[in-house]
């Protein structure tokens, strides 16, 4: 009685335990390890694609689509492959979903235009699919691969809402006349890259709070 | 004389880079490494060329009923990958001394925003086949020119004295952003309209 309610209690512990490691590896990429705010990957689609919320969110969706299949297979026969094959196959795995997915929501990429095309060569697909994925088990890499999405959706969010915001505010009034922002100006990439690197530093200063209110509570 | 004002372009107004935003992961990457700037340029213009030219090949062959289509893109992306893997086994076949210096290189070079995209911006501005060729020739410069640029920069971006959040890569994209700010210059665009 006793002894299986120890075996009860192990297998609880090592059922949380391995819980606590796939929240670890979805939360990283998605927050405090951010894809794009502390990795600096993904910087084109956000830069370019995401004007507005809804390019935003059709570019997040493309990098869903793209990110987590790949991860997938990546993590079944990655590790049969050599280093150096993982890239090439991966873009193409990339291309041919992109495919599928014009042919069932064609909208998504009529949206994005360009960027969109391009997410079959994205980095947040190929760096978590060519390193990460092939060494880890199929939960893991499907945990890192939405976290990674969830990273990237959350940068292009919040980068297209500021867009969508900035586009056409008024500035100052003087008189008649008024400064007021023009879209082609708030659609260049050196407003994101501004704001994401306000982003990143508010990210980077997040986690040096947590890390140290951590230390604290460890030594407390 | 048009060759000329593309190659121009490719420098500054059109640099891919800073003006379009393509390819700043990559660059940082390199810049960050600090090392074999010219050799990561010079097999991303390579691999541009050969992407471009098999682009160029598909067009011919197939007439695309619209201009985007995923079909291109996996047609691009297979292309990017079959020089890829051509490349590989050409150089550690026939120079395994440039192969071990490469290796590393190869994938970031030849499977990349930058290399997929000049087949699209060719087709959207209409080039010739020649000005699409000068284009990935100052397209392979520009991205030099931007790691020469960033590389003595990256470790300045560590440094005590800016404040830890700002540390890294938040200096480094407000960095990038101050320099696409200046290359908007080019453009002559102005901040507000009346």
């Amino acid at each position: 009685m006793a002894k299986s309610r120890i075996a009860k209690r192990r297998a609880q512990l090592k059922r949380r335990k391995y819980l606590r490691q796939l929240w670890d590896a979805m939360e990283g990429p998605l927050f405090t390890r951010n894809v794009v705010l502390t990795a600096g990957l993904g910087l084109f689609p956000i830069l370019v694609g995401c004007l507005d919320g809804k390019s935003a969110a059709a570019l997040s969706l493309l990098c869903l689509y793209t990110t987590v299949p790949v991860c997938l297979v990546s993590s079944l026969v990655g590790k049969y492959l050599p280093l150096w094959v993982r890239p090439p196959l991966s873009a193409v795995l990339a291309a041919g979903i992109l495919l599928l997915v014009d042919l069932g929501q064609p909208w998504l990429l009529r949206t994005c235009g360009i960027p969109g095309y391009l997410m079959a060569v994205g980095t947040v697909m190929l760096s978590h699919a060519s390193d990460y994925a092939p060494g880890h088990v199929l939960l893991g890499t499907l945990a890192d691969s939405l976290g990674a999405s969830g990273g990237f959706a959350l940068a292009a969010l919040l980068t297209g809402g500021l867009r969508e915001l900035l586009a056409g505010s008024v500035w100052w009034v003087q008189g008649d006349e008024s400064g007021t922002l023009s879209r082609s100006i708030v659609s260049q990439p050196f407003v994101a890259l501004l704001f994401l690197g306000i982003l990143a530093a508010a990210l980077q200063k997040g986690n040096q709070v947590r890390r140290k209110k951590a230390g604290k509570g460890k030594t407390g | 004389m048009t060759c000329l004002f593309t190659a121009l372009a490719a420098f500054t107004t059109e640099n891919l880079l800073f003006s379009g935003g393509v390819g700043l992961s990559r660059m940082m990457r390199v810049a960050r490494r600090g090392k074999k700037a010219g050799v990561f340029a010079g097999l991303l213009t390579v691999f541009s060329l050969l992407s471009y030219l098999t682009a160029w090949g598909i067009w011919q062959l197939l007439p695309a009923r619209s201009m985007f289509s995923a079909w291109l893109t996996l047609c691009y992306a297979g292309s990017c990958a079959l020089w890829y893997v051509a490349g590989m086994f050409l150089l550690s076949a026939a120079a395994p001394k440039i192969f071990r210096v490469v290796d590393q290189l190869m994938a970031s070079a030849a499977i990349n925003t930058v290399v997929m995209i000049l087949p699209f911006v060719s087709m959207l501005r209409k080039w010739t086949i020649w000005q699409g060729l000068i284009y990935c020739l100052g397209t392979g410069a520009a991205f030099y020119l931007a790691i020469k640029i960033m590389t003595p920069l990256m470790p300045k971006l560590y440094d005590k004295k800016i404040p830890r959040a700002l540390r890294g890569l938040p200096a480094a994209l407000l960095l990038l952003g101050l320099v696409a700010l200046g290359m908007m210059g080019f453009t002559g665009d102005t901040l507000f309209f009346r």
